[in-house]
């Protein structure tokens, strides 16, 4: 992608768009911290557990939450996943190394706004948030 | 309704958009036919990914059809229990950089193949096999069903290629002459260019869709697939990783594993092979890594009656083709007692023609008891085998089991789960 999309550009300069990552592996989470800034959204915040990405929704209402399939503490993405839609309601999308068909079920019954796969380039983060963005523009 | 009309109404503006953005694409690629058609285009989609195009995907998905743009996946669900899915995304995704557009193709009935060839207009298409199957709507036999995919081609007036993988020489000699025939006959309104893929000596069930690719990027690209740099979903901590040959051999094998669930019940879900001739394929090559004794499992679906009646034909012809190795068969789902009548004797001495959702735990108490091996057939959309199939997958997962509820978000302590 070289710019982005070539329209729905107004949107772009609105107020920035607020992502929380929840991931595990802190080199994973620098990375995509990099990439949030690199693409003019805001990191509002960094979790590597379910239970402390909780609170952070609580805290901070971001936009979305990047969710990774492996967490520290006693929930899975999946899991989290599951919580956000019962009580938060907030998009999200998950970060996976795991292409297996049988997880990819169970991530798809979470209805996921996306999930990228590990290993991924910066553009996959901006081409997932700005189509999530349009389709949340669109519903409005 | 209320809710309908206005969707159907977003659906034809929707329509529009695609199909003159989709023309735009440089290179634009059906897939179709009748096994293996999500395969071909994920494997197709990294391929190309990995050479550095930009490439939107399109595959219908078990659960949902699923949308992948430059290694992203999106999901497309239904909106408010419509039957309409939120295909606002592909417009926007249209607005990106689009090198390429690989596009699944359902076989569902002759018209709606024709309609997407009509917006899409393919330079490419690619036939991984065409089997005997959905023969309610695309034909009695293989060469109605191939003349049915034939008729697609009517919706071109200029050059399609057709990349064709079929592997196995007795179907391949019923299909080839077909697409010749219908080329020369069309010869002065299209120019059909046919792509027959060699097969290879041995047959590895599903192996096609890996080939049928190679050989698309290998005539398009004029690169080798073992000499690309592979940045698809190598995944574990393999950034870089080099996919070969090997790589996709091993998925493919990797596809007919028999799995074992933490209750050490082993199973192999061979109901998303549904088509008749692939599953006996399939079904040999798995009795063939073992020499345990097997089960198997199906589910005839009403809306399948061909489907129903051509795996009749194989279940009868079982003890022919593969010898005494089946050990037991349950029948669930429409039309059982009336399989289960025109089976031999050899066969109606072993199969349970009656069977319903709530024999699954006996079913998978008698496959424990007597080591056997458990595979799922015919159809896998469906109650039972979703049930089944979710069974025998939570017990090989930790997490399936949890009912998720958080007594306090302040104190991690005392979140229940399963995990451990």
């Amino acid at each position: 992608m070289k710019n982005g999309p070539k329209k729905e550009d107004k949107a772009d300069h609105r107020k920035p768009f607020r992502i929380l990552v929840v991931e595990d592996d802190p080199d994973i989470s620098t990375i995509l911290a990099f990439f949030i800034k690199k693409y003019g959204y805001e990191l509002c915040g960094s979790a590597e557990s379910g239970e402390d990405a909780i609170r952070l929704i609580e805290t901070t209402s971001p936009d979305v939450v990047f969710i990774d399939y492996l967490l520290k503490g006693s929930m899975d993405g999946v899991d989290l996943a599951q919580y956000i839609n019962k009580n938060f309601q907030i998009p999200f999308i998950y970060i996976t190394g795991y292409s297996d068909s049988h997880i990819i079920e169970r991530v798809i019954h979470t209805r996921p706004a996306a999930f990228i796969l590990k290993p991924f380039k910066g553009e996959e983060i901006q081409v997932a948030v700005e189509i999530l963005k349009n389709s949340l523009s669109c519903k409005k | 309704m209320n809710e309908f009309v206005p969707l159907l109404d977003n659906r034809v503006r929707d329509v529009k958009k695609f199909r003159e953005k989709i023309r735009q694409i440089p290179m634009r690629v059906i897939v179709e036919g009748t096994r293996g058609k999500s395969s071909t285009v994920r494997i197709l989609e990294e391929m190309m990914r990995g050479l550095g195009k930009k490439t939107f995907a399109k595959v219908t998905g078990e659960q949902t059809p699923l949308l992948i743009y430059n290694g992203v996946v999106i999901p497309l669900y239904r909106k408010h229990h419509s039957v309409l899915l939120d295909y606002e995304t592909i417009p926007t995704i249209l607005n990106f950089d689009v090198d390429a557009v690989v596009i699944e193709n359902q076989a569902i009935t002759p018209y709606t193949m024709r309609y997407l060839h009509q917006i899409v207009k393919p330079q490419h298409v690619i036939i991984p096999n065409i089997r005997v199957d959905h023969n309610e709507t695309l034909g009695t036999d293989l060469e109605e069903m191939t003349h049915n995919f034939v008729n697609n081609y009517r919706t071109t007036t200029s050059k399609i290629h057709v990349y064709y993988g079929e592997p196995l020489e007795e179907i391949r000699k019923v299909v080839l002459p077909i697409l010749s025939e219908f080329a020369e006959k069309h010869s002065e309104k299209m120019n059909l260019h046919i792509i027959k893929i060699p097969p290879r000596s041995g047959y590895l069930c599903g192996i096609e869709n890996y080939l049928v690719d190679k050989y698309f990027i290998e005539y398009n690209f004029g690169i080798k697939i073992d000499e690309v740099e592979y940045v698809g979903p190598a995944r574990s901590k393999n950034m870089g990783n080099t996919i070969n040959e090997a790589e996709y051999v091993r998925r493919t094998e990797n596809n007919l594993k028999i799995r074992k669930n933490s209750q050490g019940i082993r199973y192999l879900n061979l109901a998303k092979v549904n088509d008749p001739y692939s599953f006996l394929q399939a079904l040999s090559y798995v009795i063939g890594q073992t020499e345990d004794p097997v089960a198997l499992v199906g589910y005839f679906r009403p809306d399948r009656v061909g489907r129903t009646q051509l795996f009749e034909h194989i279940l009868s012809d079982l003890p022919k083709e593969i010898g005494p190795r089946i050990k037991q068969v349950w029948l669930a789902g429409f039309h059982t007692e009336l399989v289960y009548s025109h089976l031999p004797p050899a066969m109606q001495e072993i199969t349970h023609p009656s069977t319903d959702i709530t024999d699954i735990d006996s079913i998978l108490s008698h496959v424990k008891k007597h080591n056997m091996i458990l595979i799922t057939m015919v159809n896998r959309v469906n109650p039972f085998m979703d049930k089944l199939v979710d069974q025998l997958q939570d017990r090989e997962s930790k997490h399936y089991e949890i009912d998720f509820k958080l007594p306090d978000i302040h104190d991690s302590r005392e979140v229940s789960t399963t995990q451990g």
